[in-house]
């Protein structure tokens, strides 16, 4: 798998504003999503004030991953 | 539901008000009577409603149409929507069926989708009006619709379709108060474009993709939600939940999931910007400078 740089730069940005444990992958159809895991839902509100500095790096939308585990 | 209201008493209450928009909705009236007889594309949502109320009093039950176009596209709640809100104003009403769906210019789902959806559907109204000898085709298009991205307001202009409410200069704010002054149950009705303007441009549109979209959507408003979108992208479902919602969603995440996957998702991603209108349009904003309502 070829790794994106995007996805180490959105790490950071997360991880530095207040979730240490969260990761983040592509998602979406096309990859225009940047999804963030390991974080709880609660976390999307918080999550808004860094969306703008994510879209620069070239995501389209950023959202909360909240699927349920594979039952 | 019949309004208890006549439009003089309308204009009385909105002079006291607002003189501006008492003249406008007086133009609105003048416009109508000029049409004669009229035949509206009416989707139920607060635009067609208040025009087929207006038109009601300008023109007459007699000499009044409202024609839904029906589809995938459209939503079982939508379609419910509409006909009762035309049952309950006394609105002859008639539904129609439009393929849009198998025209492939439509289901490749370009940036100018909505171009040939109105095309198909403004073809079908041609045709009844024609029948019926009404005399115009009325479109709710609202002075707000003139500087967004909206391509199916050139099918519109292809087909001569009027747009009172717009010639009047009537903004959707205005047309909330009016609404409310009549006693349409619409007027705080929020937007409900069509299913299709869940799916990103580019992404096919398929009648099983909008049933996903129409089924997860069914199931957030049956947990309460209100103002949302799922949007399609693929195998994924992305939530745009309104202010209220988004902040209450975090409680009951599992919940809200486990409606989504059943619609047949595999991912369900809750948007941290929540519900934006135009958000699918992000996309286009190096083609066009303004965003459309979505």
């Amino acid at each position: 798998m070829i790794s994106d740089p995007r996805l180490e730069e959105v790490r950071a940005l997360v991880r530095a504003g207040g979730f240490p444990h969260a990761d983040v992958e592509s998602g979406g159809h096309d990859g225009s999503i940047a999804v963030i895991r390991n974080v709880p839902a609660t976390a999307a509100s918080a999550l808004a004030r860094l969306a703008p500095a994510i879209r620069t790096l070239g995501f389209r939308y950023v959202a909360v991953d909240i699927t349920p585990p594979e039952s | 539901m019949a309004s208890d209201f006549t439009a003089e008493q309308v204009i009385a209450v909105l002079q006291e008000g607002d003189r501006d928009l008492a003249a406008r909705f007086t133009l609105l009236l003048e416009v109508l009577r000029g049409c004669g007889s009229v035949c509206i594309g009416y989707s139920g949502g607060v635009d067609s409603v208040l025009l087929a109320q207006a038109a009601l009093l300008a023109c007459g039950p007699g000499r009044v149409l409202a024609v839904t176009g029906l589809s995938a596209s459209v939503s079982d709640a939508q379609r419910e929507l509409a006909r009762d809100c035309a049952r309950r104003m006394g609105l002859p009403h008639l539904e129609v069926g439009t393929e849009e769906l198998s025209d492939p210019s439509y289901a490749a789902n370009p940036a100018d989708r909505c171009y040939f959806c109105k095309r198909e559907l403004w073809s079908r109204l041609a045709e009844v009006a024609a029948a019926r000898g009404l005399s115009w085709v009325l479109d709710g298009s609202n002075a707000d619709d003139v500087g967004d991205y909206r391509p199916g307001m050139r099918a519109a202009q292809e087909r001569a379709i009027r747009a009172p409410l717009l010639e009047a200069g009537l903004t959707k704010a205005d047309i909330r108060i009016i609404s409310r002054l009549f006693g349409l149950p619409t007027w705080d009705q929020p937007s409900a474009p069509c299913l299709a303007s869940r799916l990103p441009y580019g992404l096919a549109v398929t009648p099983e993709r909008l049933r996903q979209v129409e089924e997860a959507e069914s199931a957030l408003r049956r947990l309460g939600l209100r103002d949302l979108r799922v949007r399609h992208h693929g195998d994924a479902a992305r939530l745009e939940l309104g202010p209220r919602d988004l902040a209450t969603a975090g409680d009951r995440p599992e919940a809200i999931a486990a409606g989504v996957r059943a619609a047949g998702f595999r991912r369900i991603l809750l948007d941290v910007e929540g519900y934006r209108r135009g958000a699918l349009n992000e996309s286009l904003t190096q083609l066009e400078p303004r965003r459309r309502d979505l």
